[in-house]
């Protein structure tokens, strides 16, 4: 009546998981199926010995180990949110801070910076004022000034910086000089350095030299005496043709050069350094130039004012020609006795010695002064656009190469298509016709 | 008052509740992890810890379940989980790391001189069990010792109640077989 057994049920059914329809069936087989039963009491033998693994009891402090780690867990919990509470309130409180103390800095730079340009720009707004007034009188003088100043990118460090400036150069000062400056009446500009001030005892205005103001040269007026020195150092696409162009510019503006240096190091860089001397007027304009050469990596510009050692110098040689004078006067006149003469002639070779040192000195301060020096330190970079572009042109002709190449090809297939269309034709009539024969010899061999 | 009654108090801040759920399920929890561990101070640390995890998450219970379903498949994620950590050092001996492979997983039958130096029933039983692949057992303690219908299993597990079924079928087969020979004669067999 059941063939078929349930064997495979019987698992559920012992666990009262099957459906209802199903246990009613599984036990109507059971009651007619011997197997089935057997396995049936089988699986509740098998049942009952499993239960009979016992096991060990649990630990009596079980409990208490529970509570003290949900203890434990609260307070680690705690101690977390404490933790990020914290946290939520440094993190904020240290941005809020910092965001302050950046914009205190920074209004405060601001400030400074406003002020610093407002001073200037008004004072270059009054020098340029007097550039309609073709003579301004200097009052003070200025032996001892002190003047740091910037100008375009050159910065310009010295003892006696200029006085009068141009317009331009004004205007673009960054840092601060050590001048007070003020406008008196009739254009007259009275300029009194932080020290000659507190000695300064004439009065200041309408008793000074007469100077002109030179609106192009900067820091260098008629009666002083600046030896201006300027280090540039570029970083050139090619060094060679920048060596070139610094020796033209030097020519070009009435120069020499004083020393040139060319080399080319391990890595193939090609760089040098020049030093020229160039006239005092053309310094700007000897600097623009040369920046242009590549790119500036640094310039910085000098200047030192040596009118007094130059005013020192001129007196010392004019005392020492008045003596010299004197003694030859006497001399030739001989109004003195043979022994004194012979005294004076012995002491006129020293006077002689003295005034020719004070000449070489007073000439080497023209020379220094009308010639300004220019060192030019450059190099060509550590990845040198001509190497790039040197090397993309390499890469542009094999890819040219690789085209045309391929482009050959191409017609070279085109050119013996007919010769490989025929080609193909004949092998496929050849295979075509042996098919064909091979099919009817079989045929014919299959009749018979 | 129910388990689930005992949580939602224990949720409202009511500490005696877990006293009560601690009563109730400390020994199934640590029996049903010593059954899988062997190792006593494993399983002690995995119930405790199924009571630390319901402490931790007590909030995120929602009584919509039964809760000793809810509790058992915390004990059987922080098993797994042990499991992987230490590679079944404790627990099983396993031929692959892998554990998407538990299911083929098995473990040598217990040698003759195992089960015959035990002497008990109790120990062979155990050995027994020892020997069944990883989810076939698990299925088989929260059936026979837990008292767990096939829903239940399949819930604790994260298997259909079609795949309990099978499992709990093949881990018989495999214990009747094995167990055959120490079986009485009430049993059909011949010992």
């Amino acid at each position: 009546m059941f063939r078929r057994h349930v064997i495979k049920e019987l698992s559920a059914y012992l666990d009262n998981q099957l459906s209802e329809r199903r246990a009613k069936t599984v036990k109507a087989h059971l009651d007619s199926c011997a197997v089935c039963t057997q396995e049936l009491f089988r699986l509740k033998k098998l049942s009952e010995a499993l239960k009979t693994w016992s096991l060990p009891g649990l630990s009596p402090d079980f409990d208490n180990g529970v509570k003290n780690e949900i203890v434990r867990a609260e307070l680690e919990k705690g101690e977390v949110t404490m933790k990020k509470r914290t946290v939520a309130i440094l993190i904020p409180s240290s941005v809020l801070a910092m965001i302050l103390v950046i914009a205190f800095l920074g209004s405060m730079q601001l400030y400074v910076k406003r002020g610093m340009q407002g001073r200037f720009k008004s004072a270059a707004d009054e020098i340029k004022e007097s550039y309609s007034q073709p003579v301004i009188r200097l009052s003070g003088g200025s032996k001892q000034q002190h003047a740091d100043a910037s100008y375009g990118p050159y910065d310009v460090n010295g003892v006696g910086g200029s006085i009068t400036r141009s317009a331009k150069m004004v205007s673009g000062v960054k840092s601060s000089m050590g001048d007070d400056r003020s406008w008196g009446e009739e254009g007259t500009l009275s300029v009194t350095s932080s020290r000659e001030y507190a000695s300064q005892t004439e009065p200041a205005s309408g008793q000074g030299s007469i100077i002109v103001v030179e609106p192009v040269l900067p820091a260098t007026g008629e009666g002083e005496k600046i030896i201006r020195t300027a280090n540039v150092s570029l970083e050139v696409e090619d060094g060679k043709e920048a060596f070139k162009k610094a020796s033209l510019i030097c020519q070009e503006l009435g120069g020499y050069l004083a020393s040139s240096n060319f080399y080319k190091d391990k890595e193939g860089r090609q760089g040098g350094t020049i030093t020229m001397r160039i006239p005092k007027d053309q310094f700007l304009i000897a600097l623009d130039r040369i920046n242009s050469l590549g790119k500036v990596e640094s310039s910085y510009a000098n200047s030192q004012d040596v009118s007094q050692e130059y005013a020192n110098l001129n007196t010392q040689l004019g005392t020492a020609m008045i003596v010299y004078n004197k003694m030859l006067e006497a001399l030739q006149k001989r109004q003195v006795s043979i022994p004194e003469a012979m005294r004076l002639e012995s002491e006129l070779t020293p006077i002689r010695k003295r005034i020719e040192d004070l000449k070489n000195k007073v000439e080497y301060l023209n020379n220094a002064v009308s010639f300004t020096t220019i060192t030019v330190n450059f190099r060509e970079p550590k990845v040198s656009e001509k190497v790039l572009r040197e090397s993309r042109r390499s890469i542009q002709e094999n890819m040219l190469t690789a085209r045309i190449n391929f482009l050959k090809l191409l017609g070279n297939i085109i050119k013996n298509i007919p010769a490989i269309i025929g080609i193909t034709l004949f092998l496929s009539t050849v295979l075509a016709i042996a098919y064909l024969f091979v099919h009817l010899v079989i045929r014919l061999i299959k009749r018979g | 008052m129910s388990d689930e009654e005992l949580m939602c108090k224990y949720q409202e801040g009511e500490m005696n509740a877990m006293d009560e759920l601690l009563i109730r399920y400390r020994n199934p929890l640590y029996r049903f992890a010593l059954r899988l561990s062997r190792n006593a101070t494993e399983a002690q640390d995995i119930a405790q810890e199924v009571f630390l995890k319901i402490h931790q998450f007590r909030n995120e219970y929602r009584p919509i379940g039964k809760f000793r379903t809810w509790i058992f498949s915390i004990a059987h994620n922080l098993c797994i989980s042990r499991m992987r950590k230490t590679k079944w050092l404790v627990f099983w001996p396993r031929k692959h790391d892998a554990p998407d492979e538990l299911m083929d997983f098995e473990s040598p039958d217990p040698s003759p001189q195992q089960v015959a130096s035990g002497n008990e029933m109790s120990e062979i039983v155990k050995c027994c069990i020892q020997g069944l692949p990883f989810l076939q057992k698990e299925a088989l303690i929260l059936r026979e010792y837990e008292n767990l219908d096939y829903r239940e299993i399949g819930q604790i597990l994260h298997k259909p109640v079609g795949t309990v079924k099978t499992l709990l079928y093949r881990a018989r087969v495999q214990l009747k077989n094995k167990l055959l020979p120490y079986m009485g004669p009430e049993g059909g067999y011949n010992v």
